[in-house]
């Protein structure tokens, strides 16, 4: 239908085009060399046909044609139809990992999401449009009120995160924030995979999937006898047949690989020795990768342990320095220690860190007094506690207890004979622990437990990080940065450095990849991976969901930018065909 | 030089060499044949023995049987000029390549042709009058000089054979071997200079260029003709009568033309511009006896 009918008028145009036309010479012009060889000839006599033939000129009907739909364009045509009309519309996108895979038609699930999506904004217009993207870090790609052009415009330049998949109490918190799930006439959400315990009101649009391999474990560790290291790798197959496939294990410098056959909907798990590898970041590839590929690879971090700064004053002792060494590489410093032992001796006025006193006292804390003997056995007064895990107090023997003067009020740990045996006086700034007896007059350096115990004491001390310590983090999970000195930077898996601030306590990847974390104690690697529950997604239909009875309302389509473009089209069509046939008489004079 | 004519043609006319039918009267030595008797491989004739003869030259052979003293003679290969006399009016603009560029492309292949047979080479373009031309000389460095001009010439202007003839005649004295390149496409005018030409002694090679569509003229219903070199037009509705009659009158003008030259010992040849120079050269120059 046209809107303004009126600006046909313009179509009188063509009235003067024809008549212009008309009045052109119409004769070809063509340059003979011999004139006197055509004079006196009778030219042929013309036909109606061929007179016809030669007025109707292309140019003439191109531009008879950019008239026409120029008027028509100023028209103001448009394409009237019935849609339903909506109060409100959610629009709910997983944007989990998973949606990065690919539909057994080869397109990308979350590619064919957002084009459902548009489909349904587009032909399902609503007064309120809103649209969510769910995974584990849920978003609001628009909020109800934004236009229907920046809710399409934000939803085609959206992308699937790595992030795990969101839950049902996500998206009803954000739509408690839109108003609640009742103030729209429906809430559809286009995922791949089954959802339970979802609001209601959410119908469910599923996005077909296909089968899937994937490496849903790898872990490294050191080879206990042997230098280099050991790989184990689980793997699941979910295809309905066998698969042959390859596992790559790579480090900095050097890779290792296995061949096998994944039996149909089964998990493999295969230990893949690395003899020789000294890397500290491993990356697992199965080989050839398939539809969903970003678990087709996984990381490793092997961070080895840190060395420990400790300053040793009073009396050497061995048995505790092999246990400090078991716990951790030691370096004995004079300055700028991670932590200072004190061995029968007293600790110097205005020490400053963590301090570990061993028959020592520390001025402004604790002084230690007379020594008397002590029969009873050793007992555990905070029983539980951290400092004492794995260990069996019972078993610890102590022939003199050191009476003692506390000038700050401490949290006894064990205890012998009614007096403090382990004590620990936490503050803001630093922790001092203090055993009160003379080691050498305990049995705790010939028990087992003794490295257990100093471990416990040391950890609690500087929070070292666990030894050999086991990284795979997910995307999204906060990494710990405790423990491993003051934070600066860390390098992401292009390569990128970010710098971070002094205070940060933790740090959450969006990508995975192999990252590095630089503090002022050096350099420590830490392994990123897409969630293992973004393989195997539950792909069961959801119940069906209600669909709203949407009232039917007249849309009308304008098609101005139609006929518009097409006038111009035509318009350029008869420049260059205008511009063409005069260059060609040009080269014919020429030549 | 090279939108004129390319190496690998050039290589191909090397072994090829003009005849002429008399005897040339160059004194500078050459590839054609002399009425004077003089020193080559090609032997001419015994006559007896006079004082002063090369003692060398007795043929003792004769001597032997025939107790007579003779000397051999061998005939004089003397240098031959050739003259390039193009037509380079305004009609020989027609036709895609020009017949000009045609007539330029044939004029660079003989006057290679030429210096390669050791004979002096000069370009003479003319339309109603002669222009600027290059006299003949011999090695070469002419060649270039020859294919400068054919470049830098512009065809324009009306043509008269007869007027530019005549002016070419004033300024070579020798005859020589004269290539007349035109489309004659004009209803006289050539008969008196052709004349002038054989009176000097020249021999004349007549070689009519013409564009396809000249030959065979499109029907395209009505045009506008205009003559390129008057500006005169005509406006006519060309179709299959107007065609056929257009080639009635064509072949009475080339008729005529024919015959004024075969009765005076001429060959026409007809070049149309789609026809390959090299093919014009090696098979039509060859069968017309131009070239061995």
């Amino acid at each position: 239908m046209l809107l303004r009918p009126s600006a046909l008028g313009l179509l009188a145009f063509a009235l003067l085009i024809l008549i212009l036309h008309l009045l052109r010479s119409r004769e070809r012009r063509r340059e003979v060399s011999a004139l006197f060889l055509w004079e006196g000839i009778r030219g042929d006599p013309r036909s109606t046909a061929a007179r016809i033939r030669q007025r109707i000129d292309l140019l003439l009907l191109l531009q008879l044609a950019a008239l026409f739909a120029l008027a028509v364009a100023l028209a103001e045509p448009a394409w009237r139809r019935q849609v339903a009309n909506l109060g409100g519309l959610v629009v709910v996108i997983d944007g989990s990992a998973s949606m990065r895979g690919e539909t057994p038609e080869g397109g990308v699930r979350y590619r064919e999401a957002l084009d459902r999506a548009i489909d349904l904004i587009v032909h399902q217009p609503a007064r309120r449009t809103g649209v969510i993207q769910l995974s584990t870090r849920p978003a609001v790609l628009a909020a109800p009120g934004a236009t229907s052009g920046e809710i399409l415009d934000r939803l085609r330049r959206s992308e699937p995160t790595w992030y795990g998949d969101g839950s049902p109490d996500d998206l009803a918190s954000i739509l408690q924030s839109f108003g609640g799930g009742a103030a729209f006439d429906r809430i559809v959400l286009f995922t791949d995979r089954a959802w339970d315990d979802l609001p209601a009101e959410v119908e469910v649009e599923s996005v077909s999937t296909g089968p899937n391999r994937a490496i849903t474990r790898f872990s490294v560790r050191e080879h206990p006898v042997e230098p280099g290291a050991v790989a184990l790798v689980e793997i699941r197959n979910d295809f309905e047949d066998l698969q042959s496939v390859r596992v790559r294990i790579r480090d900095e410098s050097t890779e290792t690989a296995l061949s096998l056959l994944l039996a149909p909907h089964e998990t493999e798990r295969v230990v893949i020795p690395f003899p020789g590898s000294r890397g500290t970041r491993f990356t697992a590839t199965l080989e050839p990768a398939d539809a969903f590929a970003a678990d087709d690879v996984r990381y490793f971090a092997l961070e080895r342990p840190i060395e420990l700064r400790v300053r040793w004053i009073g009396e050497p002792n061995r048995y505790l320095l092999a246990a400090l060494r078991a716990v951790t590489p030691v370096l004995l410093v004079e300055n700028d220690p991670d932590l200072t032992v004190v061995y029968s001796a007293s600790a110097p006025a205005g020490s400053r860190g963590d301090l570990l006193l061993v028959h020592s006292d520390a001025p402004g804390i604790v002084r230690l007094g007379d020594e008397r003997p002590a029969t009873d056995p050793v007992t555990a007064t905070t029983p539980g506690h951290r400092l004492l895990q794995g260990v069996d107090p019972s078993a610890l023997r102590v022939r003199e207890i050191t009476e003692l003067t506390e000038e700050r009020p401490g949290t006894v740990i064990l205890a012998a004979a009614g007096s403090p045996l382990l004590v620990e006086y936490p503050g803001p700034d630093r922790t001092v622990l203090l055993f009160t007896a003379d080691l050498m007059r305990t049995n705790l350096p010939v028990t087992v437990d003794f490295p257990i115990l100093i471990a416990n004491w040391i950890g609690q001390l500087v929070r070292l990080p666990a030894l050999e310590a086991h990284r795979w983090t997910h995307v999204g999970d906060p990494v710990t940065l405790a423990g491993r000195g003051v934070p600066l930077s860390f390098v992401g898996p292009d390569r990128d450095r970010s710098a971070l601030p002094d205070d940060i306590v933790s740090v959450r990847f969006s990508e995975p990849g192999h990252y590095t974390l630089e503090t002022d104690r050096g350099t420590f690697p830490i392994a990123v991976n897409v969630p293992t529950s973004e393989s195997f997604v539950d792909d069961r239909p959801t119940d069906a969901r209600r669909v709203a009875a949407a009232e039917t309302v007249e849309s009308l389509i304008d098609l101005r930018p139609i006929a518009a473009g097409a006038a111009i089209g035509l318009l350029l069509v008869e420049a260059l065909a205008h511009w063409r046939r005069p260059r060609r008489r040009k080269r014919r004079t020429a030549a | 030089m090279q939108t004129l004519i390319d190496e690998a043609f050039l290589q191909r006319l090397a072994n090829l060499r003009f005849i002429t039918k008399g005897r040339r009267k160059g004194r500078l030595s050459g590839l054609h044949p002399s009425p004077r008797a003089g020193v080559s491989l090609e032997f001419a004739d015994y006559r007896p023995y006079a004082p002063g003869d090369d003692i060398r030259s007795v043929d003792w052979n004769v001597f032997g049987r025939l107790d007579r003293v003779l000397v051999k003679t061998y005939v004089h290969e003397g240098e031959l000029p050739v003259y390039l006399l193009v037509d380079f009016s305004a009609s020989m603009r027609v036709g895609s390549p020009s017949k000009a560029l045609y007539a330029a492309r044939l004029c660079a292949a003989t006057g290679y042709l030429a210096l390669r047979g050791l004979d002096r080479v000069g370009l003479y373009p003319f339309t109603d009058h002669l222009l600027p031309g290059i006299p003949a000389r011999h090695g070469m460095r002419q060649i270039g000089r020859i294919l400068r001009r054919l470049i830098d010439t512009v065809p324009s202007g009306q043509t008269s054979l007869d007027h530019g003839i005549s002016e070419f005649l004033a300024q070579t004295r020798e005859g020589g071997l004269v290539f007349l390149i035109s489309d004659f496409l004009t209803p006289g005018g050539y008969e008196e200079g052709i004349a002038r030409l054989l009176h000097r002694g020249d021999e004349i090679v007549v070689v009519q260029v013409l564009a396809p569509e000249e030959i065979r003229p499109t029907r395209g219903g009505s045009t506008q003709l205009v003559d390129v070199e008057s500006d005169r037009r005509l406006t006519l509705t060309i179709g299959r009568h107007a065609v056929e009659e257009y080639a009635e009158r064509l072949a009475a003008h080339q008729a005529r033309l024919r015959r004024f030259l075969t009765e005076r010992g001429l060959p026409l040849f007809i070049a149309p511009t789609d026809l390959p120079i090299e093919r014009l050269v090696h098979e039509q120059f060859r069968a017309g006896g131009i070239l061995r």
